[in-house]
């Protein structure tokens, strides 16, 4: 007969995991206690008035799509950052909110990059609400127009501004597919990832005299310190970080950038080598692959089922697009 | 506060790895497992006030991180491949020790498979197993006995399996 006492403790004592830092701990339950607080936010909001939403919207080809949401106020960045345990509200114990909602002009941001819009937005304790449409006349990543307009008065923590963003012309520039010696990579800004997820972002920018084309997806190999390539899977069918949108040529003007996504899920039990740096092949080019190495991220390779494969997005005309879409 | 957060510490550092160990167990399943203990603790790190003036920290991370676990496995369509017992799955990792003994529980009923994880996994008395599981503590001791006799036939029938084929 087995003895499970022993088993359970062999088990107990001699799974390879790792316990994370007490910080880590905080800092979940601090997002813990965020979400509760806008979910007491949101609930005294849909009360008030009936709903709110927010969104991004994805027009692209003419359909709709919702992706996800970006950015709503919330009260509780302001506060000060909780030191300890017993700086938590209790639960059953309702936190003070910043009410009651007051009116505030919308700020002016059309022209503005998305990222300084959610910011601009954010700073005046308003929703943003991010579609992406195809424009000829505005560069891809700057927003278009936004509702309500500029300088009209709003109700703070309840009004949604709802801004259309450029993903870049409605039909390809005329030019040929860009090479590699057309293109300069750099690594994409840090992705806020969901938990496991290993997610960075590559932008390829067109750095030739000339309107030049992307279409489709680049092929990527990773290598680990010593230059080995890294016996990884890729794929192109999405996943939880990474958009699944078919390819789409995106057109660069001299000065312009792609996006492409690359994401995998985290080693959890042991990392056997970990990726130093990239080379990327453009679809078409025969030059020499583009290279670079990483530098304040890593993705561990680990042979681990659900670890081994690292999702590739397509080239976008925007880092907004590279998300999953659902 | 500051005590307490280092009464927090302590009691974290040490049920850690107990508890992804006991869910990895249960489910088979190694990142699920460490998401919910995480989740866990980090919701158990908010409450502390409260669940340490209980005395039974222990059963209560254990209900909560294995709400979380259901509701991953539910949430992202896996529970059905994963959560059901199925013979022939897998032990938890093959780096563990004792997958035959894991890969038994394997096989039993959700309900027999946590209480026996718990029991001797996460090495909780059977009154903090029932307020882990939200169950009676009679019937955890029948869910045991029964879960004990069931791991031992089925250990028995894959041992004699392999004589067979190695005889």
């Amino acid at each position: 007969m087995v003895d499970l006492e022993d088993a359970g403790r062999r088990l107990a004592v001699g799974v390879s995991v790792e316990t994370p830092p007490i910080e880590a701990v905080r800092n979940r339950a601090d997002r813990i206690a965020r979400r509760r607080r806008l979910a007491a936010v949101s609930a005294a909001a849909i009360l008030a008035l009936g709903g709110i939403a927010a969104g991004i919207v994805s027009t692209r080809g003419g359909s709709s799509s919702s992706l996800q949401v970006v950015n709503r106020p919330s009260p509780a960045v302001s506060g000060p950052a909780p030191t300890g345990v017993s700086s938590y509200v209790p639960s059953g114990v309702t936190p003070a909110l910043p009410f009651p909602p007051s009116p505030v002009s919308v700020p002016r941001v059309i022209g503005m990059t998305y990222d300084q819009a959610n910011l601009a937005v954010d700073q005046v304790n308003l929703g943003i609400a991010i579609s992406l449409v195809d424009s000829d006349t505005v560069d891809p990543g700057i927003v278009i127009s936004q509702n309500p307009a500029p300088g009209s008065t709003a109700t703070t923590f309840f009004t949604t501004v709802s801004v259309a963003v450029s993903d870049g012309p409605t039909q390809p520039l005329t030019g040929p597919s860009c090479r590699s010696q057309d293109l300069r990579l750099d690594f994409g800004g840090r992705v806020s990832e969901m938990t496991g997820q290993n997610t960075t972002d590559l932008v390829l920018t067109n750095i030739s005299g000339s309107i030049c084309n992307l279409f489709g997806y680049p092929t990527v190999t990773l290598l680990d310190q010593a230059g080995k390539v890294l016996p990884f899977e890729y794929s192109h069918t999405g996943d939880m970080m990474t958009t699944s949108a078919q390819p789409r040529v995106v057109s660069l003007r001299p000065g312009w950038s792609a996006y492409v996504r690359i994401n995998k899920y985290r080693c959890d039990v042991h990392a056997d080598d970990t990726a130093a740096a990239l080379r990327l092949a453009v679809p078409g080019s025969s030059s020499p692959p583009l290279s670079s190495s990483f530098s304040g991220f890593s993705l561990d390779y680990c042979a681990e089922a659900a670890s081994t494969t690292v999702t590739i997005s397509p080239f976008e005309s925007t880092e907004l697009a590279l998300f999953d879409q659902h | 506060m500051a005590r307490d957060e280092d009464e927090f510490s302590e009691w974290y550092r040490d049920q850690h790895r107990r508890v992804v160990a006991s869910l990895m167990a249960v489910s088979g399943l190694v990142d699920a497992a460490t998401e919910a203990a995480d989740e866990a603790f980090a919701r158990a790190f908010l409450a502390w006030d409260r669940i340490s003036t209980t005395g039974q920290p222990d059963a209560w991370v254990f209900r909560v991180a294995l709400n979380h676990l259901r509701r991953q496995m539910r949430r992202s369509g896996l529970e059905r491949r994963f959560w059901s017992s199925q013979p022939t799955q897998a032990a938890p990792s093959p780096e563990l020790p004792d997958s035959s003994v894991w890969q038994a529980v394997r096989t039993l009923p959700l309900r027999q498979r946590t209480a026996l994880v718990l029991r001797y996994v996460a090495d909780l008395p059977e009154a903090e197993i029932a307020r882990a599981m939200g169950i009676r503590r009679g019937t955890v001791a029948a869910t045991l006995a029964a879960a004990r006799e069931r791991v031992a036939t089925e250990l028995s029938r894959t041992e004699s399996e392999e004589a067979v084929r190695h005889g």
